[in-house]
């Protein structure tokens, strides 16, 4: 049981990660339809600015961390302007977004290559110590981390069901011709939801950065993790049911990481979702007016 | 003999919701059977129910007095019940003869995709694509579709949508042909003129039930149709 | 079976009259010239042509399901190194003629396609496009870690036990035996030909069409008879099958093989990126793509710029993507569909909605 608890408390971090990443996913698919699969670059670019600040610059960790998370804002947005709009405008089906999303991040991944080179490279954490917690034992940095990403989470929660602009991201990703007939910014509230999404996955970036050694390939699979839980939890689901979706992930990596074996670890996830999909082929909370059609 | 088509005791209902209760139809060679009424009426969802898209919560499809074992849309295709769709559904890339060629495919019989065309007054169109197409045409191209699985029944959901002129004319023409011929159509449409035009038999569908049923001129004075009506049809 | 329309002469399902004869010679005609050209080339360059054939074969084969019924199938990986793996076992340690092993393993790849179809094509779109990766990734996983028969990481040789230093296995193909870089280049230069003409006379053929179908309209499609599920389903087992295949011949080529030629990365997601720029759902776009794509970065490795090359695959995609989708084979085809157009045509014909039908029925006919 100890240390099944262990494996647990190991996982916490990675859930952490999942959930922001997979939140920020969510809320750039939800509000604005775009499939983009180059999220997962957002965490990485998080993670190498504050490589970069931290180590090569020495700027504090925790300037350095908003600076990281405000980069993959910068980012996401620049990319939104520039790819997923002009694919959206030109009615561009599921490859093209999938194409351009995987194109974007190999274009990043070799920038950051080129740059930082394809060693592991580790930041030093902000906070040293372990904490006993019962029979888990912790670094003090971890408890940091779930305590910033739960905290992330909750303002978001805020933001978006009790704010003004959250309300307008709600009606966006409802029915957006509507929103837009009603009066609100599409196009500005649109681009705060990318920004805010990317900005999540930089920040999980930017935290994790001092727990896992970065490479510029490490991107590619929180990407994935995060397809996964959004389509296990399916079109309309809350947020909660989003991060409830991300600690599931994580704890079935950290599970099999334990248990069953390290190489098997990200393998876990993807076996999870094809069972999944056998019992639920379209996921789990369906759309009101989503009917099966009979071919 | 058999009536081509028969829907008897169609009930759909999604969730709480019952978009139709209990309504029958039967389509009779040679006959042009049209269903009117307000919108969210349950029309289009008939219409999907018989053409096989969506499932009956409960009810039967008799196709030539046989019931088929399953139904589905492409089963219904092929058991010669073809459908439109409302709005203008076409294939992006394939040019308009490609397009025909590609629904004689799959029927039993020969169908000459030239003669089609030309039914439909679309041989000049042949070699363009669906973006090149006038709205018209686009329209008139759903309806060669259809007709080019060489149906026994057609199901037009809403096929003068936006047609005005000899388009519409056209359409008439084409409908009523394909009907004399021992065919049987059901027809959906808000264009009340065009649907009294054509119409042997008229059903009014409102809140999902038949409200009213026979000739043209009976249902147009029907004090039951009018009152869903309220307000007067736009094209009346 | 009956078309009543003369689809050999390919008026209706092809634009530019090239009837069968025309297409065989073509691609004949190019294999041969690939020869020819081969000869006397270095080892590396005899190389490169080798790899982009094979790799322009599983293009080839993926193109039927992505391309051409409009699937995005990213399972690839799982099959290719289903045949990769079952070559190497049974040439290099069982010590069975390959074109036993190719059968058996067609087969069984077929059946498992077959069977998969049912439970995968319920989901569609995105959900059905990360359940085909999932499933090259667990593949992959499953080749890494089953080491006591993938040799894992460590990989796994034709000539048996790595151990045992044994030379690599021949390709055994009951007819012939195939060893050399020249042989494969044959081999392979027909494997190409008779895939790309096959998919040619495919796109002119009732499958062929219903599947082009269901990629742009699967509801329209079905309205017109056409049984998606089912069609969807061969387009997939025959991807598969052909894919087991070519993973086997692959094998057989390099003669060692480790899981990292068969990432994600390079056995699903660069197929679909050759079918893209090449051209998706045309029966040469494939081969473009390969050409590009492989052999880009070969290009730029002889003159030591390989980071180089990633960052213009990376670009040119991108550029693909938002600029030209349908790739250069499609972008080909639209110009010369449109030639072709103007001169059937004649004089522009007008045609404005409200002109009398009459007048319209009476245009002469082109």
């Amino acid at each position: 049981m100890d240390g099944l608890l262990q494996q647990i408390a190991n996982g916490a971090v990675l859930a952490s990660a999942y959930i922001l990443v997979a939140v920020g996913l969510y809320l750039i698919f939800s509000v604005l339809d775009i499939p983009n699969f180059a999220h997962g670059e957002m965490f990485t670019v998080g993670a190498f600015t504050q490589y970069a600040l931290v180590v090569q610059l020495g700027v504090p960790f925790w300037p350095s961390l908003a600076a990281a998370a405000a980069t993959a804002a910068a980012l996401g947005v620049l990319l939104e302007r520039t790819v997923f709009l002009r694919l959206r405008a030109k009615q561009a089906n599921l490859v093209a977004f999938l194409i351009a999303g995987l194109a974007v991040g190999i274009i990043l991944q070799e920038l950051l290559r080129s740059v930082f080179g394809t060693d592991a490279l580790a930041v030093p954490a902000p906070i040293e110590g372990l904490v006993t917690l019962g029979p888990v034992r912790m670094s003090m940095y971890r408890i940091v981390v779930i305590a910033v990403s739960l905290v992330s989470v909750a303002a978001l929660g805020w933001l978006v069901y009790r704010s003004t602009f959250g309300t307008r991201l709600r009606a966006l990703a409802l029915n957006r011709d509507l929103a837009a007939l009603s009066g609100i910014n599409v196009s500005g509230v649109g681009t705060g939801a990318f920004a805010i999404g990317s900005g999540l996955a930089g920040l999980a970036g930017g935290l994790l950065s001092a727990t896992s050694s970065l490479t510029p390939y490490i991107g590619f699979h929180p990407t994935l993790v995060s397809f996964v839980i959004l389509i296990m939890v399916g079109a309309g689901a809350r947020l909660a049911t989003v991060l409830a979706g991300g600690v599931v992930m994580a704890l079935v990596e950290s599970l099999t990481a334990g248990y069953i074996g390290n190489s098997m670890r990200e393998a876990a996830v993807f076996v999870l979702l094809i069972v999944f999909l056998v019992w639920r082929p379209h996921g789990l909370t369906r759309g009101a007016d989503a009917q099966p059609a009979r071919l | 003999m058999a009536p081509l088509l028969e829907a008897e005791r169609v009930n759909v209902s999604f969730g709480g919701l019952r978009a139709v209760v209990d309504v029958s139809l039967e389509v009779r060679a040679g006959t042009c059977t049209a269903v009117i009424g307000p919108n969210g009426a349950g029309k289009t969802t008939l219409i999907n129910a018989i053409s096989g898209i969506t499932p009956m919560t409960s009810g039967t499809i008799r196709i030539q007095g046989k019931v088929p074992s399953r139904w589905s849309l492409s089963r219904a295709a092929r058991a010669g019940v073809t459908r439109t769709f409302q709005g203008t559904r076409l294939f992006n890339s394939m040019t308009v003869i490609e397009h025909v060629a590609t629904a004689s495919l799959n029927t039993g019989t020969a169908v000459d995709p030239r003669a089609i065309l030309e039914r439909l007054a679309l041989t000049h169109r042949q070699n363009d694509t669906p973006s090149e197409l006038p709205f018209g045409e686009a329209r008139r191209l759903g309806v060669a579709l259809a007709l080019a699985t060489d149906p026994r029944t057609l199901l037009l959901d809403e096929p003068g949508v936006g047609l005005t002129g000899q388009d519409l004319l056209l359409l008439t023409r084409c409908i009523k042909e394909f009907a004399a011929d021992g065919k049987g159509v059901v027809l959906v449409d808000h264009n009340m003129r065009f649907v009294m035009d054509i119409a042997d038999e008229v059903i009014v569908m409102e809140g999902g039930a038949v409200i009213a049923k026979g000739l043209p001129v009976e249902v147009r004075s029907n004090p039951a149709v009018l009152k869903a009506y309220l307000g007067g049809s736009p094209h009346a | 079976m009956k078309p009543a329309i003369d689809l050999r002469a390919g008026l209706v399902f092809d634009a530019f009259g090239l009837g069968l004869p025309v297409r065989i010679a073509t691609a004949v005609v190019a294999a041969v010239t690939v020869y020819a050209a081969a000869q006397g080339t270095s080892m590396s360059t005899l190389g490169t042509i080798n790899a982009v054939c094979l790799w322009a074969c599983v293009a080839l084969s993926v193109n039927l399901v992505i391309g051409i019924c409009g699937q995005m199938n990213l399972a690839n990986t799982a099959f290719m190194g289903f045949g990769a793996y079952a070559g190497v076992l049974s040439t290099g340690f069982w010590h069975w003629p390959a074109w036993i092993t190719l059968t058996v393993a067609a087969l069984v790849a077929g059946v498992a396609a077959w069977m998969l179809s049912a439970a995968i094509f319920r989901s569609k779109g995105l959900v059905f496009a990360v359940l085909t990766t999932a499933i090259s990734l667990v593949a992959y996983s499953v080749m890494v870690n089953w080491s006591s028969v993938t040799g894992g990481l460590g990989g796994i040789s034709t000539g048996g036990p790595l151990e045992d230093g044994g030379l690599p296995g021949a390709l055994d193909l009951a007819l012939v035996k195939i060893n050399e870089p020249m042989e494969y280049l044959v081999l392979l230069l027909t494997m190409t030909a008779a895939l790309s003409v096959g998919t040619s006379i495919l796109l002119r053929r009732k499958t062929g069409r219903s599947w082009l179908a269901v990629r742009e309209d699967e509801v329209l499609a079905a309205s017109l008879g056409i049984d998606v599920p089912r069609e969807k389903r061969r387009a997939f087992v025959a991807a598969s099958m052909l894919g087991t295949s070519i993973g086997l011949v692959y094998a057989h080529m390099v003669a060692f093989i480790t899981p990292d030629s068969f990432t994600f990365a390079h056995a699903a997601f660069a197929p679909l990126v050759m079918i893209m720029i090449g051209g998706s759902g045309t029966a040469v776009g494939p081969i473009i793509g390969a050409s590009i794509v492989i052999g880009v970065p070969e290009a730029l490795r002889a003159y030591e710029l390989e980071g180089l090359g990633t960052l213009i695959y990376g670009c040119l995609l991108l550029f693909v993507v938002l600029v030209a989708p349908t790739g250069v084979a499609g972008g080909l085809q639209s110009l010369a569909r449109r030639a072709v157009a103007h001169r059937r045509a004649g004089p522009a014909q007008p045609s404005t909605q409200g002109e009398p039908a009459a007048a319209e029925a009476k245009t002469p006919t082109v």
